[in-house]
């Protein structure tokens, strides 16, 4: 008998009867307190997990940092990517091409879109050189221009103020305008916002070389000719072999320009040329004349490099390989059995390269466009040489690299095309964040 | 080496069957023992005649040196262990003991001793056996005051599910180069166009006789669809075009609910018991089972592709939640075998995916190939299932006054 209720033990204590609370489940306040401990307890937790589930429903972004993204614009027009720059505030400005129109994307570090430029604004102008130049709040690029004068192709420079959010055509007069069909092709801006501009002429086959101050004035100007067969044999337009690296030589920066062969200096069966330039000067330095021509290069030091290369139609990459030039024909030497050949990329694609110190490791990052219509990036180590990993973007449909750069946070960024839905082209941007590479570069 | 899901299937129903059939056989067993029946019976009309002339003690006596086993004791709160003869006997005869027994210790005012017997008895008139021995009718009114409910009940059940996705944070890959005023890019989310699948067993434990706790260990097949949809104006036209990706997922998971049940006892002369449920629920990913997702393009036929691609790596490896239900408790009359058809609403309280992988082109083949990467979702799902349910022991709950 176990209760310890007194109106129970009154009622036990009486003979032939059973007790109401002879058995302890069957004592009522008992029962009562179990239902509150198993009732009411449960209900109090599932009504706290209830409101914890329901969170917000908001727009995420990946908390690794990195993104992916395609951008939209609900139209049938095609948008080619062509160029990316981090901003000041950490956002991105991209430079793209739509139905030869140029076009210009701002979103901030998200990813997430900002503004856009209007592209019946900018009609009258077509095929931007592939570089965004940025300088604080103002964004630079090269495109051409059908002059109602001439009624011929001319360069312009277009500048968007942010701040101001409008276009200004910067004046070349005292450059360019008389001068027609000149295809700008790679350029670079200065700590002083001076920019300095590889161009084509394509009527009388020069490689202009200019410093064009912020007001559009000269500050020098070199140009030289080459012969017809180059232009012949790679094709004029292929931007790919044509553009300005930066390069630390006598604790001062240089560019090495990579352009057609300086037709004075031509020797069969060069066709290419890399040009070190002084560019307080516009002095030229050093010239050394090429067989085949690079796509892409980085330099780690004067003398040592890692580049894309073209070679049989077939894409090699180089790591941190020594700089050996023949003395006697200045021609850079170039040893086929140091290549690591990347057969499934495209031969006719741009390659783009970047360097970044990633787990204490230089790292040289590799991104191009696959056969199967893939954007890749190669990760190889400078100091060993070794392929440390391969990362695809792109699946059943079709993907195209257009642009590679290093951002604030110590990630890096891809750009790309995309043929959305297959239909349209749309523009694709890939952040892969400081931890991601770390991930990949490993310890 | 790959499991056939169906030839999994079948052997866990093979082997909640030969459980379910073990029970069910060892349930209700009768013997044969007719000489130590007749002894029982003998037994029992000695103790009647010890009651009548008033040797109470006598009548106990009996019952002790006849029915349990040697050198067991009887205590306050528990009776003796009987012989195992004794307990082959006919319900009948060992009701007639417990009957004498009952009745001499009320008579020497030890109602404490006389409670596991009177609960004995009470078992022993739970279904088929009704009420018309003569013993029975003095202590009547005492013992309906308590109720014989299955201690523990064993089963399986098999059901069906409609199951949809709830975003709580949105991912969308494609993301708009203008001023968006309504989220367009935003996927719709529907139920599948047909239902999952579940199938477990399950085990019912009786707190008190309305009030039992349940577990549904299950292996449950969800299905879900989202669609996302692309639309490009044309210029001059009304009708944009339009590109439509329906992605229909299937999720295999493993679920463990835990519910308090609450029966309405007896309620009606066909005893159907109506009951209702609330608990939590847990699942993990089906280890045999890969998860998948089926992209139709019902819109551009020439882009079609049904193709299933593995996202089991897209999801947590745990996710639980609530859930609330009813249904109907039917005692078939068969063996006490029992029948139950119910409906259970279950909402997820957290997350279910993998954040980690949703924009890692390793496990997320869908990223590139349609666009799409996972929004932050919990799943909600309506079961209904049909249970099979066997008892494997009563008790006796106290009734309501």
């Amino acid at each position: 008998m176990i209760t310890s209720k007194k109106k129970n033990r009154s009622q036990r204590s009486k003979p032939g009867m059973i007790p109401d609370c002879a058995y302890p489940q069957a004592d009522k306040k008992c029962w009562d307190s179990g239902v509150l401990r198993i009732f009411i307890l449960p209900l109090f937790v599932v009504f706290f997990l209830f409101l914890v589930s329901c969170k917000p429903r908001t727009q995420g972004n990946d908390p690794t940092g990195s993104f992916s993204n395609i951008y939209d614009k609900r139209d049938t027009s095609n948008y080619t990517a062509l160029d990316v720059k981090q901003t000041t505030d950490g956002g991105y400005i991209i430079l793209a091409m739509t139905d030869s129109c140029p076009y210009l994307l701002r979103v901030d570090k998200y990813g997430d879109f900002v503004w856009d430029t209007d592209t019946e604004a900018l009609g009258d102008y077509f095929e931007p050189a592939p570089v965004v130049l940025v300088s604080g709040t103002e964004y630079f690029f090269f495109c051409n221009v059908i002059r109602k004068e001439t009624k011929y192709r001319h360069l312009a420079l277009l500048k968007f103020s942010e701040p101001d959010n409008s276009f200004i055509e910067v004046d070349l007069s005292s450059f360019f305008l008389d001068i027609a069909n000149i295809v700008p092709m790679d350029a670079k801006i200065m700590s002083n916002k001076d920019i300095i501009l590889l161009a084509l002429n394509s009527l009388h086959y020069r490689v202009l070389l200019h410093r064009i101050k912020p007001d559009g004035k000269k500050a020098w100007r070199r140009d030289y000719n080459f012969c017809i067969s180059c232009s012949a044999k790679y094709p004029f337009l292929d931007r790919r072999f044509h553009f300005i690296e930066s390069i630390e030589k006598s604790e001062e920066n240089y560019y090495n320009v990579h352009s057609f062969l300086y037709e004075d200096i031509a020797q069969y069966p060069a066709c290419f040329e890399i040009t070190t330039l002084n560019p307080a000067t516009g002095e030229l330095v050093e010239t050394n004349t090429l067989n085949k021509p690079f796509i892409a290069t980085v330099w780690h030091s004067s003398d040592r490099f890692s580049a894309a290369y073209i070679n049989n139609d077939i894409v090699s990459f180089f790591i941190n390989s020594e700089k050996k030039v023949d003395w006697e024909t200045q021609q850079f030497q170039i040893d086929s059995n140091e290549g690591l050949e990347q057969i499934e990329l495209l031969e006719d694609k741009p390659v783009f390269i970047k360097t970044a110190v990633v787990n204490g490791q230089t790292i040289v990052f590799f991104a191009g466009s696959s056969k199967s219509d893939q954007i890749v990036l190669y990760t190889y180590s400078v100091s060993s040489g070794i392929c440390l990993d391969k990362k695809y973007f792109g699946g059943t449909r079709f993907y195209e690299a257009a642009g590679l750069i290093k951002t604030a946070d110590g990630g890096i960024e891809i750009l790309g095309t995309t043929y959305l839905a297959s239909l349209f082209d749309r523009i694709c941007l890939f952040k892969l964040s400081k931890e991601e590479l770390e991930n990949m570069v490993g310890q | 080496m790959k499991t056939n899901p169906k030839k999994k299937s079948c052997q866990i129903l093979l082997v909640f069957i030969m459980i379910f059939a073990s029970l069910t056989n060892n349930y209700g067993s009768k013997t044969s023992n007719n000489d130590k029946c007749k002894k029982i019976k003998k037994i029992a009309q000695k103790m009647k005649e010890a009651y009548d002339n008033g040797n109470l003690k006598g009548v106990i006596r009996l019952y002790r040196e006849d029915c349990f086993e040697k050198n067991t004791k009887e205590t306050n709160i528990k009776p003796g262990k009987e012989e195992k003869g004794f307990k082959t006997c006919p319900k009948e005869m060992r009701a007639k003991i417990y009957h004498w027994v009952v009745h001499s210790y009320y008579a020497l005012d030890k109602t404490g001793k006389a409670e596991p017997y009177l609960k004995k008895l009470q078992l022993l008139r739970r279904k088929g056996k009704k009420v018309q021995y003569d013993y029975w009718l003095p202590i009547k009114n005492e013992i309906e005051k308590y109720a014989v409910v299955p201690r523990l009940l064993f089963g399986f059940h098999v059901g069906f599910n409609s199951t949809k996705a709830h975003p709580l944070t949105r991912y969308p890959i494609i993301k708009p180069a203008y001023a968006m005023e309504t989220d367009v890019y935003g996927k719709e989310y529907t139920a599948a166009d047909s239902l999952g699948t579940k199938i477990g067993f399950m085990g019912e434990y009786a707190l008190t006789k309305k009030l039992s706790v349940v577990l549904q260990p299950s292996g449950i097949l969800m299905k879900y669809r989202y669609k996302n949809s692309l639309k490009f104006d044309r210029p001059g036209e009304s009708e944009p075009i339009t590109v439509e990706f329906i992605h229909q997922q299937t999720l295999y998971y493993w679920e463990l609910p835990i519910l308090l049940k609450y029966r309405k006892y007896q309620y009606s002369k066909l005893e159907l018991q109506p009951f209702l449920q609330a608990g939590v629920y847990f699942r993990i990913p089906d280890p045999f089972n890969k998860s998948k997702n089926e992209v139709k393009l019902y819109e551009n036929e020439e882009f079609k592709d049904e193709t299933g691609t593995d996202i089991n790596e897209l999801f947590n490896k745990f996710n639980g939640g609530y859930c609330v239900g009813a249904g109907i408790h039917w005692v078939t009359g068969f063996r006490d075998l029992r029948v139950e058809i119910e409906i259970i609403y279950k909402h997820g309280f957290n997350n279910i995916v993998n954040g980690n992988h949703r924009y890692d082109y390793k496990y997320n083949k869908l990223i590139f190939g349609y666009y799409d990467v996972f929004d932050d979702m919990k799943l909600s799902n309506w079961d209904f299932s049909i249970k099979l349910l066997v008892p494997v022991y009563f008790k006796l709950f106290r009734r309501k006054k």
